[in-house]
């Protein structure tokens, strides 16, 4: 959608509202892009909605911290939506440092014959007005406008990677490399630590934490999961401060595959509960696992999203690859698990049937209408036509982000400074 | 940033390679974790820069640094040597330069012990700068609200060539040791000469 090599359009984050109607993404430069499902008409019953564009506006800029010397970026780590409760659509939208309210609204009408200003707006002489008259409300061009009703500052020190709104809709948390803070909705001013693991001597730091999440329906229960492969259940109502976790997930590491970068390919990039809360999905560098909440000692499914990258670890640690988030997201049934790779290359596993699907996100191949091909990447020995080999892939094409519709198969895929919607074939 | 540097590019998928086959020599092993330790601390040089540092990607490779230094035959676990262990002239440098940026990851975090300049040779000072970077080590330290650590910040700063008399006096002398015009010393002498003078 978007055309241009600038770095500041490459998108950070994309997220649904809870409906589906709404798709907002996030870039590099601060800005936050809305686009809205137009309605299926009655004519046209065949051909389904489209997202067109609702609503842009820069949610942040970038900063300097003059007492560290250091530049805050602008970037939008994450955005998430608030459950609609009035015509208004609500959405949270975090750099590094700072978490934002925005209040997304549509404007349609504007009142006309003021007594004491003129149309222009400037006010008039007492002396002219000889009548009153009321104002009315006249229809306008429809105006949607984004305004910040909150401004969520100074609770941390480190690097918000993630937010997360509680199901009570009334607070939310926000983690960052080693704390995570709960807020309240109409409080700016304070915020509540309930994780910390910073250590008393900076020194013997060796984990952070690197993603949290709510339960979606349990509101005292959230999860976080650690640059060391491990994710902790908490529960707020055990302690005040959830430094003490209510289950503990890690999977013995298999000795066979040790290696130097066993940590860094363990260090769970994203971590999403599945819509029924019974389950917990977590990335790491190779895989997707997907775990039963009653179960800790190991993932009860585990898919392999790009394994022959095993033997290129070295490589991606050189060129930095290897540190690269990828996130992943279910489906409304969750039914089906989504995740990113490289040559902008995304992978679906359905939990069902175990089968599982690699598609490509690109120009080429993505005319309006056309039907994806399944992509294959070979690894060895001869390769056929429509095969890529792993020499061949291209690393700085990743698709880190994507999304999928809340109850519909729409997807949205941001493929470094693109966004691609794919909806499921219609008949 | 794909590929990285041509030459060591092809030495790793070289390594790699090997790995796939299973035919690790200990000169072959020990060569590859050499070139794993050149990464691991060309990242720790190049993550310094105007913005904070990732935490999580300063921790894994501080982590992996650690494994490789355990792993490396000859140097001790990840208790800092107190002076480089003569391993053989290029482990020698390696392992001079590991510890000098974990000591000076130390020394950034303790307030009451002054940062020394490593004892090194000096074609290692050519490539590691001595000074503890002060952006990159702020982001790890526990002053980071600012509340007593402003003047470790300005330790390493040596002013003396722009000022005319220092305006903090340093608690200890400037690490560019050679006696030049405006240094300190050459403040006390110039001091000290208009005392005799004025005597």
């Amino acid at each position: 959608m978007q055309n241009s090599n600038n770095t500041a359009d490459i998108i950070s984050t994309v997220e649904f509202n809870h409906t589906g109607e709404l798709l907002a993404t996030g870039d590099k430069g601060g800005r936050v892009v809305i686009f809205q499902r137009e309605q299926e008409s009655k004519n046209q019953i065949h051909r389904r909605g489209e997202y067109n564009v609702y609503s842009t506006f820069q949610s942040h800029e970038p900063e300097f911290d003059y007492l560290k010397s250091l530049e805050i970026e602008e970037k939008i780590n994450k955005i998430r939506w608030l459950p609609q409760q009035n015509a208004a659509y609500f959405l949270l939208s975090t750099n590094d440092k700072t978490v934002k309210l925005w209040k997304v609204s549509e404007r349609d009408k504007r009142p006309e014959g003021y007594n004491l200003k003129d149309e222009e707006g400037r006010l008039r002489d007492p002396a002219t007005i000889t009548t009153l008259r009321v104002p009315v409300l006249r229809p306008m061009d429809l105006m949607v406008e984004a305004t910040p009703r909150r401004v969520f500052a100074n609770a941390h020190t480190y690097h918000i990677n993630s937010i997360s709104v509680n199901s009570d809709y009334e607070t939310y948390m926000s983690a960052d490399d080693l704390r995570i803070n709960l807020w309240n909705f109409e409080i700016t001013n304070q915020s509540f630590n309930i994780v910390d693991i910073k250590p008393a001597n900076m020194e013997e730091l060796t984990e952070v934490i690197t993603a949290a999440e709510f339960h979606p329906h349990h509101c005292n229960t959230f999860v976080y999961s650690s640059s060391k492969g491990t994710i902790r259940l908490c529960d707020m109502r055990a302690s005040a401060l959830c430094d003490r976790h209510t289950k503990f997930f890690e999977e013995p590491e298999d000795p066979s595959n040790r290696s130097f970068f066993s940590e860094i390919i363990s260090s769970i990039s994203d971590v999403k509960f599945s819509h029924s809360g019974r389950y917990i999905m977590t990335r790491d560098y190779l895989t997707v696992k997907v775990w039963d909440l009653n179960m800790e000692n190991r993932p009860i499914e585990t898919y392999q999203v790009h394994d022959y990258l095993r033997s290129k670890l070295c490589s991606l640690y050189e060129n930095d690859c290897i540190f690269d988030k990828f996130e992943c997201v279910w489906n409304g049934s969750d039914s089906v698990i989504m995740t990113g790779s490289y040559n902008n290359f995304f992978r679906m596993f359905d939990r069902n049937t175990k089968r599982d699907v690699t598609l490509e996100a690109s120009r080429e191949n993505s005319k309006p209408r056309a039907i994806l091909k399944p992509r294959k990447v070979c690894v060895g020995g001869k390769r056929r036509k429509d095969e890529i080999s792993v020499d061949s892939l291209d690393f700085s094409k990743k698709i880190l982000h994507t999304a999928w519709h809340p109850s519909e198969n729409i997807i949205a895929v941001a493929a470094t400074n693109n966004l691609y919607i794919f909806q499921d074939k219609v008949n | 940033m794909v590929g990285g540097l041509k030459r060591k590019h092809s030495d790793l998928e070289e390594e790699e390679e090997e790995e796939e086959r299973w035919e690790w020599s200990p000169a072959g092993l020990r060569s590859y974790q050499q070139a794993l330790l050149r990464i691991s601390l060309d990242k720790v040089q190049r993550s310094l820069g105007p913005r904070a540092p990732s935490l999580r990607r300063h921790v894994l490779i501080h982590n992996t640094l650690q494994q490789l230094q355990a792993a490396l035959p000859l140097a001790p676990a990840p208790a800092l040597p107190p002076e480089p262990l003569f391993l053989g002239e290029e482990d020698f440098s390696l392992s001079a330069t590991i510890g000098s940026i974990l000591r000076e990851l130390e020394t950034s975090m303790d307030e009451t012990e002054p940062p020394q300049n490593p004892v090194a040779p000096l074609s290692l000072q050519n490539e590691v700068p001595p000074q503890p970077d002060p952006v990159f080590l702020e982001a790890l330290s526990s002053r980071y609200l600012g509340d007593s650590g402003l003047d470790d910040f300005f330790l390493d700063i040596d002013t003396s060539v722009v000022e005319k008399e220092p305006a903090w006096a340093p608690p200890e002398p400037p690490h560019n040791l050679f006696c030049a015009p405006g240094s300190w010393e050459w403040n006390e002498l110039d001091h000290i000469m208009e005392i005799i003078l004025g005597s």
